[in-house]
């Protein structure tokens, strides 16, 4: 058990969970929401490109991070996820399954984003969000993600440490 | 003085069966390696697979030092000659044996005697 955890949009057999390295793999739908206007009761990740709702959301007990729209980065939101010790969530599987140039612009949004979030000293969150075995990624694999869209820096991406 | 060269092992689970002892699926996966890491990349790294245990899940030999290039751009792979696999790097160690313990308890197989040179 290596202490990692996992969001996908499926349930992913015990034993894969196991192989892939992760403690527990949580099912999106089931274990917690992913969601623009999450219902109260269920711990939920927050999306959106709304800097407002966001903020919104984040006030709300149940939630547990934020996750941003494809490329749009809100500064304001990822101040407050801060504050509140609220993390912003990536989603792997949004770009790993891109080709060539789109592939290289993702990870350049995504860098622009971790230094958003790193001068603003909130936490960055990588999960792959998997809609099919497919875009599952093992524990490893989503830390040289982490790892090189932080440029390796120190404090860089952590792993998520699950539904509290 | 003779520097003895050191490769990395890593055990590779495929998310649909594939046979790596196929020419044509093996060519397919290195050119899909190749793809994510670069002519390069893939030239410093040389990676091959070198043992197939079960229908999914094989062993990939790399030189020291690009194990976690090899790891990234598994990663990236998701389709193989035309089919849908992604490929989930479960472990990584300096010798084929150690892996194959691993594999033997991931995978319930018995332990195999070590694989063909090759």
């Amino acid at each position: 058990m290596s202490g990692h955890f996992d969001i996908a949009l499926f349930d992913v057999d015990r034993g894969l969970q196991e192989r892939l390295g992760y403690d527990k793999v949580y099912s999106a739908g089931r274990d917690l929401l992913v969601s623009s206007h999450p219902a109260p009761g269920i711990p939920a990740i927050a999306t959106g490109g709304d800097s407002g709702a966001l903020i919104t959301e984040l006030r709300k007990p149940d939630v547990i991070g934020i996750a941003f729209d494809g490329a749009y980065i809100d500064k304001k939101a990822i101040e407050k996820a801060a504050e509140y010790g609220k993390p912003v969530f990536i989603f792997a599987a949004r770009f790993t399954g891109l080709c060539g140039r789109e592939k290289g612009a993702a990870l350049h949004g995504l860098r622009k984003l971790f230094m958003a979030a790193h001068s603003l000293k909130a936490r960055v969150v990588l999960v792959s969000m998997a809609d099919s075995r497919a875009q599952l990624l093992s524990s490893a694999q989503l830390r040289e993600i982490a790892h090189l869209i932080s440029g390796g820096q120190d404090g860089g991406m952590m792993s998520w440490g699950g539904i509290t | 003085m003779i520097v003895r060269h050191k490769n990395r092992y890593l055990l590779v689970e495929a998310s649909e069966p594939i046979n790596t002892k196929d020419a044509s699926i093996a060519s397919a996966l290195s050119e899909s390696i190749g793809a994510e890491m670069g002519h390069i990349g893939y030239i410093r790294a040389n990676p091959k697979v070198v043992h197939q245990f079960c229908d999914n899940a094989f062993i990939i030999r790399v030189n020291r030092g690009y194990e976690r290039d090899l790891i990234l751009a598994t990663a990236f792979i998701k389709n193989i000659k035309g089919r849908q696999v992604a490929l989930y790097t479960i472990s990584t160690s300096g010798t084929v044996r150690s892996l194959l313990e691993t594999a033997a308890k991931l995978y319930g197989i018995a332990k195999r005697t070590s694989p063909q040179k090759s």
